[in-house]
């Protein structure tokens, strides 16, 4: 290819880059902290070989553990770099990683497009305005495709690494099938030369399923490019086989989970049990979540996005004229695509492209309903609908027009994501529009609680009756607690915090006690969840704090034996426990709650914890044992460098 | 030009397999390097550390080297690594590890030039890949990690880095166009298989591998110049004769003519049922590591007594018989040859080991040479369906390969930490055998040590009941629960168990001391590592148990040897010397308790008795049965027993 014809994706590459530059700057935000930054195994990085590879295998968001994505996040800890740097690091891989995806998108569209161009017809192929022409519109639509606002909660959002690297790797994979599919259209393949072909698309297939599991989705997208484009032709004949196979591919993931669902309907239905909703409201919910997908891709809005979604709506019925409105949308958008197939193949391409896309996480799994970033790769989908649409304009018009809507096009995005990036800047700003609406979620406001604290409040203990700007942030944040109670009064999230506003600007001990006293009341109540372990990771935290005394420890050891009552098969209250009586170094509490640990089965409890508190009380050779029971449940091996450096210390006490 | 001569030429492949070897090698250190921390282990202290001698007396390096006796022809390869280490390096273990890791680096890239040239007849684009693939699979199992820091293994290296030269010069040899050549090449092959057994006895497996690769590789492949029918003919009717013998001389074993099983707590029947099983065993570890059985304690590995035990046992023996088979069927066809080199490159690896010599059951570094030919056998699967559907298919495949080699990547790098601690490794080892009565010893003895005598008092009661359905090593005796516990007292910080060694007055067995737990007190009293015990209170109690009217209390030579060590070193003669007569009636001339002998005579001023125990001493120098260390040991005796006596001051 020559200079010119990459030329413009580049100049788009750059503008993305350059709109981006202000979210760079943006911190680790809600999940990163939980898989990243506080995963020991990520972040503890020697530079030996285990160190990695315990990185690797320390993720818990599926079985699979998304190797490549949690390995790719211990990268960066090598080094001696200070966390601002680190985090910088991660922010700048997100962005060459969405670069890198746009180029192949460009690729993978410049191919299409000639492929189509051929098939027109030699006259209109040899017209060297056309073939010179070929780059320009897979330039722009990957440039749009780049741009989208939308791209930012994925790109931005560290932890969702996982999604961009199986982008990556799909597209690598889908680019390797197209490059390789094209020219098999005119020449008959060896079997060499297919099963070469489907052995590197299968790696990269893997490569993708090992940073994230709908990275799979990979197979059945090249089948959907092999029904709309190839269509079976290879060597100038359609093989109705080659046919069959694809679209078996394509509908085989549906196909398997009725079976599923219908042979063993607890193996999906089961995990509904910790979600507010049931199976059926979920597949119901979707369909309206699809719809809103669409819109947000269609008409970016920036003010439309949200970072949590946990307020997403619950369709009950399928009376619901919402539901209904979505799904007549959804199936004339697949009725008209199909009808015009056979003239313009892009736009049923784009359809399937976007469902089968979203046929993992936007369907019968258990999941949360709504995300942004499950657009990520699907919307390429809609990318290729605008495709056509953009292809019609040149086709029928001037090629001025087709310049002039494309910098329109080019301009709204990138009007929006500067926006955008600007938010994702600062932890504060971001959660400050989260929560502008009424219809703010309980989670955003419990994050922009958490981003008060940690920034503008920055809560130490202060006389705040001299500090007016104090006392107005918290006013400020004191009524974000209070919105959020109201949404959610069972939970307790927000009681936590309201508990370390309460220590920091020393109101009495009595405030205190009701706080605790509450968040004791509403765990004793009911099982704990997700939520509640959040609070509870604060009310520890809180009591390492210098400023927590007796009185507060002793409330906070009485909320930790409320929850051990409640939840006897949890190990986190002992847990917790024996982290504050670790830090405090407080006996008492060690010997309460040191016994308990012995109650829980090898591997429920954090190993190194019971080990250090044992070693703390001088007990060499309980410690030895809670090693060796330590070492005894670790199925994955993870700490071996931990347990190493633990039998050392306990020759060297 | 020869294919051979092809590859050796510099082309387009040679920077790529440079730096993929290089990589590799890179990785291996990289793994490895962490785990050299551990310190000596086990049978380190027997065999490695008395090397340390060195340090001192430097002129004795040549009686250092030569007097090893860890096997019939005394290792003195392997002992000469071990001295050069003590005279020009620090001699430290971390030290010994690292130059052990040195030489799995170059046996892997041994194994990765054996395999380039023993693939590239059968494939038209260069084997660099496959045979990255190759030395990678053998030298990343986590089966080899037990051979690697164990430094004592080192002699197991050893011997298989010679046996690959020998096989590399024999290529060369026989595929060489000069004469000049083909003799160099010749004269290196007879050098290095020469030297193998000098570094370890199965070094001797050198000579049918020889064979193996002239029959199923050399002479039927397309090699120009190595095709030939004379010796394809004359290395098959060698390899019959080797197997005929080989055969042979299990049947004398069998009748008891040669070695004996009198030692061993299983005979030669119980061994031929287990070895298939074994055999197996260390196949599935090698393809599907599972690390947590791995390590260095395997007396716990279930003995098979009868056919009709266990199917596994009928299994195995039906599987090692079909590839017995399909060797002969291979090389009589000419089909399948280099599964069959392979098939044969594991059985004649593990023909020594895990034959019919009444050796322990299982150990993982037995693997170390045969598990070439399981490496091997992935490469071919590959190269089978390159022939089938086109060469282009094997880089991707050889990708899939390497991607799956990356969980045994992680596997090794997981059990090389565990060696990086002695302590870690014999917790992992009791996690993993808790009915290897080592295994439980050990642990219990670390946990007396950290202070947790009632925990370990605890494991070594139940001692008594561990590896009692399993045959593959002794049982503790009463006496030896009894002496552990001793044992883990003192290292506690406690005094004499003096309730626990009463228990001496009511053992009911006739030989209440089988291990040989006694040199772990002598080492503790030499140690001095337990100020407050009462050691007389013990003493007086052993005495009773073996030398009291009536007794009819019996042990092994080794126990009374250890007893009396145990005596010595508490300098209480009487007691030592009759230790010593009771062991010296079961083994004549043992060097350790002449010299045991020789040191209480001294201390005794009885200068007739020592003058005529010097003299007893010399002539078994003069025989060569004495070793470095005694020598050391005599020459300090003779100087004490000089300035004592002889000098005009003394006398």
């Amino acid at each position: 290819m020559s200079k010119q014809v990459w030329l413009p994706i580049l100049l788009l590459c750059l503008l993305c880059s350059f709109l981006y530059v202000p979210a760079l700057n943006g911190p680790l935000l809600f999940d990163d902290i939980d898989n990243i930054s506080s995963n020991n195994w990520v972040t503890n990085q020697s530079g030996s070989f285990d160190n990695l590879r315990a990185a690797a295998q320390s993720g818990r968001s599926s079985h699979l553990g998304r190797p490549i994505s949690m390995l790719s996040f211990a990268l960066h800890y090598l080094g001696n770099n200070t966390p601002s740097e680190v985090i910088y690091g991660m922010k700048i891989a997100g962005l060459v990683l969405h670069l890198l995806v746009g180029l192949l998108v460009f690729v993978v569209l410049r191919m299409l497009n000639e492929l189509v161009q051929v098939r027109r017809g030699p006259q209109q192929s040899a017209d060297p305005s056309l073939i010179r022409g070929n780059w320009l519109l897979p330039a722009i639509c990957a440039g749009l495709w780049l741009l989208h606002p939308l791209h930012v909660s994925t790109t931005m959002y560290v932890v969702q690494r996982m999604t961009v690297l199986a982008a990556l790797f799909s597209m690598l994979a889908i680019t390797v099938f197209v490059y390789l599919r094209v020219s098999w259209t005119h020449r008959q393949p060896t079997v060499e030369d297919v099963i070469v072909g489907c052995l590197w698309v299968l790696i990269l297939t893997l490569l993708s399923l090992l940073s994230k599991e709908n990275g799979i989705l990979a197979i059945p997208l090249i089948a959907v490019l092999e029904l709309c484009f190839f269509r079976g032709v290879i060597n100038g004949r359609t093989q109705k086989a080659v046919v069959a196979l694809a679209g078996l591919t394509v509908f085989a993931i549906p196909f398997a989970l009725s079976i599923v669902i219908l042979w063993e309907p607890s193996f999906i239905v089961g995990g509904y049990g910790a979600r507010d909703f049931t199976f059926h409201e979920r597949i119901l919910s979707e369909v309206v979540i699809l719809k809103d997908y669409l819109g947000w891709l269609i008409f970016p809005r920036v003010d439309a996005y949200s970072f949590n979604h946990d307020n997403a709506r619950i369709v009950s019925s399928a009376a619901d004229i919402e539901f209904q409105w979505s799904l007549t949308l959804i199936i004339t958008m697949l009725v008209a695509a199909t009808l015009v197939a056979r003239k313009w193949p892009f736009f049923l391409c784009g359809a399937l492209f976007f469902f089968v896309g979203h046929s993992m996480e936007s369907t019968v799994y258990p999941l949360e309903l709504q995300f942004e970033h499950r657009n990520y790769l699907p919307s390429l989908g809609i990318v290729l609908m605008v495709y056509q649409l953009l292809k019609i304009i040149d086709d029928s018009q001037p090629r001025r027009t087709l310049v002039l809507v494309s910098l329109l096009l080019v301009s709204v995005l990138s009007l929006q994501l500067g926006l955008r990036s600007l938010r994702w800047s600062n932890e504060y700003v971001l959660t400050s529009h989260l929560v502008e609406s009424e219809r703010a979620s309980y989670r955003s406001l419990t994050d922009h609680a958490a981003a008060m604290i940690r920034g503008p409040l920055a809560l130490v203990p202060v006389n705040v009756a001299d500090d007016i700007t104090y006392q107005g942030g918290l006013l400020e944040l004191r009524t974000v607690l209070e919105r959020a109670n109201a949404k959610r009064p069972h939970f307790t999230t927000h009681l936590s915090m309201e508990l370390l506003v309460s220590l920091a600007i020393k109101e009495d001990a009595a405030e205190m006690e009701r706080i605790l006293k509450r968040i004791g009341k509403t765990l004793s109540s009911r099982n704990l969840m997700p939520d509640d372990i959040r609070s509870l990771e604060v009310i520890v935290l809180m009591g390492q704090e210098t400023f927590c005394n007796a009185r507060c420890i002793e409330l906070i050891d009485g909320v930790l034996r409320i929850v051990q009552n409640r939840n006897p098969v949890s190990p986190l209250p002992v847990q917790y426990a024996l982290i504050l009586a670790e830090h405090r170094g407080d006996s008492r509490m060690r010997s309460r709650w040191l016994p308990l640990s012995r109650e829980f089965p090898a591997g429920k409890l954090d190993p190194t914890l019971v080990f250090r508190t044992a070693l703390k009380a001088g007990e060499r050779g309980e410690a030895l044992e809670a090693l060796r029971m330590a070492v005894y449940s670790d199925s994955k091996l993870l700490g071996m460098s931990t347990y190493r450096d633990a039998a050392r210390a306990i020759w060297h006490n | 030009m020869t294919d051979v001569a092809r590859l050796s030429k510099p082309g387009r492949h040679f920077v790529v397999a440079g730096l993929l070897l290089l990589s590799a090698v890179a990785l291996l250190f990289w793994i490895y390097l962490p785990g050299v921390g551990g310190g000596y282990l086990f049978d380190d202290f027997t065999s490695v550390v008395y090397f340390a001698g060195l340090v001192d007396s430097p002129q004795n390096f040549w009686a250092y080297v030569f007097g090893e006796r860890s096997g019939s022809l005394g290792r003195p390869i392997s002992a000469a690594t071990f001295a050069l280490e003590r005279v020009f390096l620090d001699g430290s273990p971390e030290t010994s590890k690292k130059v052990s890791l040195g030489f799995h680096a170059f046996n892997m890239l041994l194994l990765f030039w054996l395999t380039c040239l023993i693939l590239r007849p059968y494939m038209r684009t260069s084997p660099v890949l496959l045979a990255l693939l190759v030395s990678s699979i053998w030298a990343f199992s986590p089966q080899k990690v037990s051979t690697v820091l164990y430094i004592v293994q080192r002699m197991a290296m050893l011997s298989t880095l010679f046996i690959l030269l020998a096989l590399l010069s024999y290529f060369y040899c026989r595929t060489a166009k000069t004469n000049s050549l083909r003799l160099v090449c010749g004269a290196l092959c007879a050098l290095f298989a020469f030297l193998a057994p000098f570094a370890k006895e199965n070094g001797i497996l050198a000579l049918p591998l020889i064979f193996c690769l002239e029959y199923f590789v050399i002479s039927r492949s397309q090699i120009s110049g190595a095709s030939s029918k004379l010796p394809q003919e004359l290395s098959k009717y060698i390899l019959i004769l080797m197997v005929t013998v080989y055969v042979l001389a299990g049947v004398l074993v069998a009748c008891g003519i040669l070695f004996s099983y009198g030692g061993r707590p299983f005979t030669f029947q119980d061994r031929m049922l287990t070895q298939p099983i074994a055999l197996l065993d260390y196949v599935s570890q090698f393809y599907y590591p599972d690390i947590g059985p791995m390590g260095v304690m395997h007396d716990d590995f279930r003995v098979v007594a009868s056919i009709t035990e266990s199917i596994n046992t009928l299994m195995a023996w039906l599987a090692l018989c079909a590839c017995a088979v399909f060797v002969a069927v291979s090389g009589y066809t000419g089909r399948f040859l280099l599964v069959a080199f392979c098939f044969c490159v594991f059985f004649v690896g593990h023909s020594v080991e895990s034959g019919f010599l009444p050796l322990e059951m299982y150990f993982e570094h037995r693997n170390y040479l045969p598990s070439i030919g399981l490496a091997l056998l992935p490469a071919l699967f590959v190269i089978f369906v390159g022939q089938k559907v086109g060469e282009r298919v094997i880089p991707p495949l050889c990708f899939v390969g390497l991607l799956a080699l990356l969980p045994l990547l992680g596997a090794t790098s997981s059990l090389v930490l565990f060696w990086s601690d002695g302590s870690l490794l014999k917790l992992h080892t009791y996690n993993n055998h808790p009915e290897s009565p080592r295994a439980v010893s050990d642990y219990a003895l670390i946990l007396a040590q950290l202070g947790s005598y009632e925990k370990s008092a605890e494991l070594i009661e139940s001692l008594s009941d561990v590896g009692r359905d399993g045959k593959s090593v002794n049982t503790f005796a009463e006496g030896d629960v009894i002496l552990l516990k001793v044992a883990a007292s003192c290292l506690s910080g406690r005094g004499m168990p003096e309730a626990e060694v009463d228990r001496f007055r009511q053992v009911s067995q006739d030989n209440p001391i089988r291990f040989i737990t006694p040199r772990l007190l002598a080492s503790l009293a030499d140690d001095k590592a337990c100020p407050d015990i009462d050691w007389e209170y013990l003493e007086r109690a052993l005495d009773r148990l073996y030398f009291e009217d009536g007794t009819n209390h019996d042990a092994s030579f080794l126990v009374f040897k250890h007893l009396a060590a145990f005596e010595a070193t508490l300098q209480n003669c009487p007691m030592a010397l009759k230790y010593v007569e009771r062991a010296l009636s079961l083994v004549e001339d043992d060097v350790d308790l002449i010299l045991i002998k020789l040191g209480c005579f001294i201390r005794r001023q009885e200068v007739l008795q020592a003058e005529k125990t010097i003299g007893r001493i010399e002539n078994l120098v003069n025989q060569g049965k004495v070793d470095a260390r005694h020598l050391a040991t005599f020459d300090f005796y003779k100087k004490a027993f000089r300035e004592r006596f002889l000098s005009p001051s003394g006398r």
